[in-house]
């Protein structure tokens, strides 16, 4: 079964260099039969792929341990859910995830757009498959996710053809999955990373095809629209999760670390939100365009950089997992797409000047180029974090880290300058306001932050820079939903709508503008979230006997039970149960625990959290002695968390509603299509 | 498609031109990003050492913090967990050793990690107070470190597919 998978790998690898090779060629020359083929190609690669994949989810399925994936990331007591989902736990896995993935929208959008845009179509099919050749190439002879252990001479080797005179080892079990992962968030998390990062080559495959081609008018912004929201979407999805497991999971209470690998896929998700920002200039007044073109390029590599840091464990990361030879081929790779993308774009930089200048400072463009210089901006201060260590080692012959105290610096001024960006957009125009008329306009969403700031330095906020943090988040939501209720009120009175009717309609008619909004208010929600939980967390340890209590803020912790190792899949599970108290009456009964898991010799800690709007209480066993009848806990208390969580929800939420489709907005690229179609004929 | 296009007047309020106004501008923030990039950068670096690097670097590691990674010594973890604190012992392969108090709660991969990495500074009786530890997981991850020990169960080496 194993050399059905291996096959289709390597037949997809020769459809890909065929395709690329068919659709560059057949462009050229104008051969519309290569350029037929290499659509089919695109399909082939997807069918091989979707093989490929079949075959190892039925091993891993089917405990076929015979396969060295299946051996090393799952076993037989293994819950059927993460025996699936352990594909991407491991380095070939997640390749092929990657490739399929990209095949799955490649495929779409040869189906979906090539009567729209035949011209750019064969270029980004080819732009499109160089990628996946890559990525064929990777799966074929560097890191195969159908390679197997043999034994050769009393040790055990890992490779897809055996080694001379060695023999095929299959486990009786297999190693397990890292306890870590076992847990629904982590089981999501790289999927919706994936189809972030993944979705993000199908924009920058067009970008790349516009500049081949020399069509560089917003037809190709126009058709990655939906293309660019949706990855983004997932990309943020994916970050949400993550933060999620690691609080769920890690046990120290936070959500983020500032870990590499958290970082590689931070920063194209940066560079992204700019990129998605900066289009509409384009599209609405011609102008950015260089700027848009250099955006993509920077988020594509980006991606491939987060790939490549998360898969080669190049930097010293508590996440790292996995240290392999594909480092050098990714780091070629890249440095290879970047220079490639670069000098293309340089040999069009002429033309795509801008078609009009930036007429006043205080303008919507002027600001849009101000979010392009902050996003960038902070993510170069995250990349440069992060590949400090690596680059003082290299260069300055000093090993040194880099970790949250430096991310935290940059980060606050440069979101907080963000968040004053976004308060500030809804209220101005294209085209430019007067200092004046601006400032009427802000004036009573800045009366009314200011008063809630106050209140919040009332309920105890001293500091200086949480409290800024608080008010420009405040201001954000006041500015924002200032601008939502006044468009409502507008459509209201003209149409005799009701108040939520009107403003349904409002959105529907600006799906981009308003969708736009009620995600910044999501963004600020969850900046709320991050200044509570980061500056004003508490904690408190206590060993205690059954029946002994521990206070903190507020709460009383009394430690009541323990069931000791529950079989749980597989692990064995201490779970004690904690009565929560809050003026004498119980609020909850929380139940901490700690897992022990025999395959990998690995304790794994859980928390029990105990959840409000105010706050989270977060409580974990730290430890236990004379056979429990002491247990140590720590208990923190986070507060404003739970904006975190709900403001990511809200983002979601308003990026479906932002970019569903609209039938008006559809119609209208029909007929255009149509006449593109006739004046051809 | 014939468009006419009217020459824009724009007049420039100010004493800079719009354009030179605009380039201005964003040269500041490029500058300032810089500057608090860089500034938080000076601020923020840890001098990431091994054992014997730390010998060799004489009383840094008493003066500043510092991240140190060595091996565990093997039964060296003792765990307090009324109090909350933990002692162990870093050792390398040029049996350097480095006695480590930790307050706070080890993490769980600890007593089973091979390579452990400790942030803070050596106190005066030489022993070295940690405010952060690391474990950094065993070669359990990396599939190609995978010790399989074909034992003589039923089913392993002499399985035949």
């Amino acid at each position: 079964m194993a050399t059905i998978g291996t096959v289709s790998i390597f037949l997809a690898l020769v459809v890909a260099v065929y395709t690329t090779l068919a659709a560059a060629i057949g462009a050229r020359r104008r051969i519309p039969e290569l350029i037929s083929s290499a659509r089919n190609g695109i399909l082939a690669y997807a069918v091989l792929m979707t093989i490929a994949i079949g075959v190892i989810v039925f091993a891993l399925y089917a405990h076929d341990f015979s396969i060295a994936l299946v051996a090393n990331s799952t076993s037989r007591e293994l819950q059927t859910i993460y025996t699936i989902t352990a594909l991407w736990s491991n380095q070939a896995g997640s390749l092929l995830f990657w490739s399929w993935i990209l095949s799955l929208y490649s495929a779409v959008i040869v189906l979906r757009k090539w009567e729209r845009d035949r011209d750019l179509m064969p270029y980004v099919i080819a732009t499109l498959m160089a990628i996946q050749t890559f990525f064929a190439f990777m799966l074929s002879f560097v890191s195969s996710p159908f390679a197997h252990w043999w034994v050769v001479k009393g040790q055990t080797v890992m490779s897809l053809f055996p080694p001379a005179g060695a023999r095929l080892f299959v486990p009786s079990d297999g190693q397990g999955l890292n306890p870590l992962l076992q847990h629904p968030a982590m089981a999501m998390h790289p999927p919706m990373l994936y189809l972030g990062y993944v979705g993000f080559t199908i924009p920058f495959a067009f970008a790349m095809a516009a500049l081949m081609t020399g069509r560089l008018d917003p037809a190709w912004l126009r058709t990655t629209r939906r293309w660019t929201i949706v990855p983004w979407m997932f990309l943020s999805i994916g970050l949400m999760l993550g933060g999620r497991w690691a609080y769920d999971v890690l046990g120290w209470g936070g959500y983020w670390g500032w870990d590499p690998v958290e970082n590689a896929a931070f920063m194209p998700w940066l560079a992204g939100t700019a990129f998605l920002h900066s289009v509409m200039v384009q599209e609405r007044k011609g102008m950015l365009k260089v700027w848009n073109m250099g955006l993509i390029i920077i988020t594509f590599s980006l991606v491939l950089f987060g790939t490549f840091l998360t898969r080669s464990g190049v930097i010293t990361s508590v996440h790292s997992f996995t240290e392999s030879d594909i480092g050098i081929w990714f780091l070629t790779f890249i440095a290879g797409v970047t220079l490639a993308a670069t000098m293309l774009l340089f040999t069009r930089i002429k033309e795509l000047k801008s078609e009009r200048d930036i007429d006043a400072l205080l303008s919507r463009e002027a600001f849009f180029l101000l979010n392009n210089l902050l996003f960038v901006g902070a993510a170069f201060a995250v990349l440069w974090g992060t590949i400090y260590p690596l680059f003082s080692e290299l260069v300055l012959g000093n090993k040194l880290t880099v970790g949250p105290p430096y991310f935290n610096q940059v980060a606050a001024p440069i979101f907080g300058t963000i968040l004053l960006v976004m308060a500030i957009i809804p209220l101005i125009g294209w085209g430019g306001a007067t200092g004046a008329k601006l400032l009427r306009k802000l004036a009573l969403p800045f009366a009314i932050s200011v008063v809630l700031g106050a209140v919040v330095f009332t309920l105890g906020v001293r500091d200086l820079v949480p409290l800024t943090a608080y008010f420009l988040a405040l201001f954000v939501i006041i500015s924002t939903a200032s601008e939502l209720i006044q468009g409502t009120w507008a459509r209201a009175k003209n149409t005799h709508e009701s108040f939520p009717t009107a403003m349904r309609g409002l959105i529907e008619r600006n799906r981009r503008r308003y969708g736009g909004y009620l995600i910044h208010i999501g963004v600020a929600m969850a900046a709320i979230g991050i200044v509570g939980s980061q500056v004003y967390a508490t904690d408190t340890t206590r060993a205690l006997k059954q029946g002994e209590s521990m206070e903190i803020r507020g709460y009383t912790l009394t430690y009541e039970s323990l069931s000791p190792d529950f079989p749980s899949g597989e692990g064995q599970i201490t779970s004690a149960a904690v009565g929560v108290f809050q003026n004498g009456k119980r609020v909850a009964t929380l139940s901490p625990s700690r897992g022990f898991y025999p395959n990998s010799g690995e304790t794994a800690t859980t928390p029990a959290i105990y959840s409000t709007a105010q706050q989270d209480l977060y409580v974990i066993i730290a430890g236990w002695e004379d056979n429990f009848a002491t247990v140590t806990f720590r208990a923190y208390v986070n507060p404003l968390v739970f904006w975190l969580w709900f403001g990511g929800f809200f983002m979601v939420v308003s990026t479906l509603i932002a970019a569903w489709p609209d039938t008006r907005e559809e119609a209208r690229v029909r007929v255009e299509g149509l006449a593109k179609e006739a004046v051809r004929a | 498609m014939a468009t006419v296009s009217v020459p824009q007047v724009q007049t420039d309020k100010g004493f800079l031109p719009r354009q030179t106004k605009l380039l201005l501008g964003a040269f500041v923030i490029l500058g300032a990003i810089g500057f608090i990039v860089f500034n938080a950068l000076a601020g923020n670096q840890q001098y990431f050492m091994t054992l014997s690097e730390m010998k060799a670097k004489g009383d840094l590691a008493s003066r500043e913090t510092v991240r140190v990674g060595g091996n565990l010594m093997a039964n060296s973890t003792k765990i307090d967990t009324r109090n909350v604190t933990a002692q162990f012992t870093l050792i390398d392969d040029q049996n350097n050793v480095l006695p480590v108090y930790y307050k706070g709660v080890l993490p769980d991969t600890f007593e089973k990690s091979t390579q452990v990495i400790a942030e803070g500074r050596v106190d005066q009786g030489g022993t070295f107070q940690a405010s952060l530890v690391l474990a950094k997981c065993p070669s359990k991850y990396d599939p190609s470190k995978i010790d399989w020990y074909p034992s003589n169960q039923p089913g392993d080496l002499n399985y035949q597919p």
